[in-house]
């Protein structure tokens, strides 16, 4: 009985104010970081000459399964509802079939690069997010191979931007496949196998070869061709990647990346510390994809960046989260009126202020201010007022000054 | 045999389109919506408010009471279960998630000013100008009740026009101000949403059209006579406030004068102008307790309000119970109806692509490869051509999407150190450097 009661006083309490499983709120200590992220990526995709497009939450449930569309797990996977025509639709759970439709719909000139962030959906069991952003970057309709470098270009450059160090995997998916064809490795044994050699550096090559007679294949040809030269896409590619200021990429023979549709080119980004766990973001050259959706047979390539992985990486770094992006917090001394001017002042320089809003004495306010770990404190009083001076509060040293108030923007940009 | 054909050609069509009352939007759209949003997050977080994220999806509980049944909002929300037969809904709106966010964190502290950029999704009835998934942009606090509060929003909308080099008009009341009136005129407490609402199209419907409402409402009509005659005073803002002051002789209009007067102070202090009062300005939702805010633009073909809202006092607290009460106070940018003035003001032109220059190689790709390297690192938006085509089908391309400058870079000029700099508009060329045309076009 008591436990059930406790459990039902639970259920009450939270009634109202829970989020849907697996669906999380982002307060302002993730949020902003979230958001400079994303203006970073944003920065650097432009720079590319990628610009964005947007598509909508809601789809046609036609258009999310229609063939191809990720497979059939993806297909249970998917948010359905209806509309008030009792239309069937579906959140979408990635941008690769939008992109595809969008392509089709709209009379683009190729080549379309093109950037989307977003909010993507995805029922599934087990811990991972159900609501999730995604963030993609394609160019469709070119098949040269600096279409493919830009992408390794555009990581490094953003990798160093917010510092981390990274290693750039690439390899070829003609490459892998040509070595398997030699192998006669038949198709259902190739992606499993692949795995096994990849763990190589770890448990050397009778382990390897061990394992995969297990798997009931012969992997000694295998293993001696991947060791071989380093294949002529990935060497071109290299060199228009040096070209553009990459240092980090490096020719892995053994990544293979999980998806199927990859036709040419692949490349993962990973954390350097951690170079086969934490997979920062991935890609890869699909030119058979588009066609599956639309008429248009055109070669296509991509990226995605995980900004949910990004940020943990970023988080691990450096714990010092801000709660806010207020620099400076005004607080009247009953001068509402001079301090809503000089908080006016204060924005016109470009000074992120915020003024007390509640009535509270001034050592609540500067708890509040320290609780949001707002750099500094303008506190206005009448005397000080008559003589055109505030004092400005550095809150870290905990030092007051009397300051002209034509002095503080400058004082707080330092 | 052809019926089954076509009848596969019109599902694989069919399969393109996208649901009814959602949209696409090209880069031409969407980069113009990119920089309002960005003009928009600038001034927010110049005020102090900070983003942050909730999910499209809420618990059905959370949006719906059943004693909204009757409402629009009811009606038109998103309905979908998940797997495991939780019922839940796409949100309708920014306020009712910050809303249930407050209460659920206790520990953010008041006031807690925040930002939310994002969609909200209504299953309704599809006019010009509203669709079913839309953006808005809220900027609300909650935990202040001072009027200051309310006068900063004057100067946030204020600031964000003024980015765009345009003149907004504010109309502003005070919901406690036509209560108060109704109740003076003794109409039934029961009856002053209805009226509240009704009173809000004066502008609209005129006073015959409002007396009829109230009329089909059952609402006395020579109350309502009393009721329109008392809040159709003229003159200046403090005026009105004067001359109502002086004929009604009740608390909530008191109350609501010293708050509109504070407004007004504040809002003067703080560099808003052109604030009107109109007292019978109510807005048609429910929620409201005070302030009310309407934006309009000066000499806009678009007459709406482009950001309106107000403060509400009572929701938050409802939301909670226990009787707790969170004073709340915000305002809800248009992203369309903004986009769309800026556009029909012609004060933004849309761009096809952020591409600024076009590098086009002349058989000397790596070298190209470094140039549009140098140029990005200049924070030069640059693209360079990737399909290998002919000078005039790389110009064609250039020229479809609107780019302002191509570079030709042949090698006869490179081994001089010079590019061709074609300016597409005027079609004139120009040898330059390298640094020349990062200086020229940054």
């Amino acid at each position: 009985m008591k436990t059930n009661k406790s459990k039902k006083s639970v259920q009450v309490t939270m009634s109202n104010v829970e989020t849907p499983k697996g669906m999380k709120d982002f307060p302002p200590e993730e949020q902003i970081i979230r958001q400079e992220l994303i203006d970073k990526l944003k920065v650097i995709f432009e720079k590319y000459g990628f610009s964005p497009i947007e598509t909508p939450t809601l789809e046609l449930l036609s258009t999310l399964t229609a063939k191809g569309a990720g497979g059939s797990e993806v297909g249970k996977e998917i948010f359905k509802l209806k509309d008030r025509a009792n239309r069937e639709l579906g959140l979408r759970f990635d941008f690769t079939v939008p992109m595809c439709r969008f392509f089709s719909q709209n009379q683009i000139p190729i080549p379309f690069k093109r950037y989307q962030i977003g909010n993507v959906f995805r029922e599934e069991f087990g811990t991972r997010s159900r609501e999730f952003i995604q963030c993609d970057i394609d160019v469709i309709g070119s098949s040269s191979l600096l279409a493919d470098a830009e992408y390794l270009a555009i990581a490094q450059e953003f990798f160093d931007l917010v510092g981390l160090d990274v290693i750039i995997k690439v390899n070829s998916r003609k490459f892998l496949d040509r070595i398997m064809n030699q192998a006669k490795i038949p198709a259902d044994k190739r992606m499993p196998l692949i795995l096994i050699i990849d763990k190589l550096d770890k448990i050397g090559e009778t382990a390897v070869i061990a394992e995969a007679r297990k798997l009931g294949v012969d992997a000694r040809k295998v293993i001696t061709q991947l060791k071989g030269d380093l294949p002529e896409d990935v060497a071109e590619v290299l060199k228009y990647a040096k070209a553009m200021g990459v240092r980090d990429a490096v020719f892995v023979p053994t990544l293979a990346r999980g998806l199927d549709y990859y036709t040419g080119l692949i490349w993962e980004f990973y954390l350097k510390s951690r170079p086969n766990k934490f997979s920062l973001g991935s890609g890869g050259r699909f030119d058979n994809l588009i066609n599956m959706f639309c008429d248009r047979n055109v070669p296509a390539t991509g990226a995605s960046f995980g900004v949910t992985r990004i940020y943990e990486a970023l988080q691990e770094k450096q714990t010092d989260a801000r709660k806010t992006v207020t620099q400076v917090y005004v607080i009247p001394i009953e001068t509402e009126l001079a301090s809503a001017e000089i908080a006016k002042h204060l924005r016109e320089e470009g000074v992120k202020t915020d003024i007390a809003l509640m009535d509270r004495s001034i050592g609540k306010n500067l708890q509040y201010v320290d609780k949001m770990k707002i750099p500094y404190a303008v506190i206005v009083g009448k005397e000080e007022l008559k003589q055109g001076k505030v004092k400005l509060k550095d809150m870290k040293s905990g030092k007051e000054q009397l300051i002209d108030i034509d002095h503080v923007s400058k004082e707080i940009k330092v | 045999m052809k019926t089954n054909k076509s009848k596969k050609n019109v599902e694989r069509d069919r399969s393109l389109e996208t649901p009814k009352g959602v949209r696409d939007f090209l880069p031409e759209q969407k980069i113009l919506r990119e920089q309002i949003v960005d003009v928009l997050k600038k001034v927010f977080e110049r005020y102090g408010f900070n983003p942050i994220e909730t999910p499209a999806l809420e618990m059905l509980k959370t949006l719906v009471k059943e004693t909204d049944s009757a409402t629009d909002a009811f009606n038109e929300i998103y309905r979908l279960e998940d797997q495991g037969g939780r019922k839940l809904a796409l949100k309708y709106d920014q306020t009712v998630p910050f809303g249930r966010v407050v209460a659920q964190n206790p520990q953010l502290g008041t006031p807690f000013k925040r930002y939310q950029i994002d969609r909200s999704w209504r299953d309704g009835p599809i006019k010009l100008g509203r669709y079913r998934e839309f953006w808005q942009c809220d900027v609300d606090i909650a935990g202040a009740s001072s009027m200051i509060a309310d006068a900063e929003y004057l100067a946030i909308v204020t600031d964000v026009f003024k980015e765009f080099e345009i003149k907004v008009e504010f109309r502003i009341n005070n919901r406690k101000l036509v209560e108060g009136v109704l109740k003076y005129a003794g109409i039934p407490k029961k009856q002053w949403m209805a009226a509240t609402i009704i009173i809000d199209k004066l502008d609209k419907i005129g006073d015959s059209g409002v007396l009829d409402e109230a009329r089909q409402k059952g609402i006395n009509d020579d109350a309502m006579v009393k009721v329109l005659d008392i809040l159709s005073q003229k003159g200046t803002n403090l005026q009105i406030l004067k001359q109502i002051e002086s004929f009604v002789d009740d608390d909530l209009v008191s109350e609501a004068i010293s708050e509109l007067r504070q407004v007004l102070k504040y809002g003067a202090a703080f560099g808003a102008k052109n604030i009107k009062l109109v007292p019978s300005l109510a807005r048609g939702l429910s929620y409201y307790t005070g302030t009310i805010f309407e934006t309009y633009v000066v000499g806009s073909p678009v007459k709406s309000s482009v950001v309106g809202g107000g403060r509400f006092d009572n929701m938050i607290g409802d939301f909670v119970g226990k009787n707790v009460t969170v004073p709340a106070v915000g305002l809800s940018f248009g992203l369309d109806v903004i986009y769309d003035t800026l556009v029909s003001m012609k004060r933004v032109v849309p761009n096809k692509t952020v591409v600024k220059v076009f590098v086009v190689p002349l058989k000397t790709e790596v070298q190209c490869i470094k140039i549009v390297t140098e140029l990005r690192n200049a924070g030069i938006n640059a693209d360079i051509d990737l399909i290998g085509r002919s000078i005039s089908k790389n110009l064609q391309y250039a020229n479809k999407l609107d780019i302002p400058y191509v570079i030709l870079a042949g090698q006869s000029e490179l081994k001089k150190g010079k590019l061709n700099l074609k300016d597409m508009k005027s079609g004139k060329e120009q040898k330059l450097t390298i640094q020349q045309i990062i200086k020229k076009l940054k």
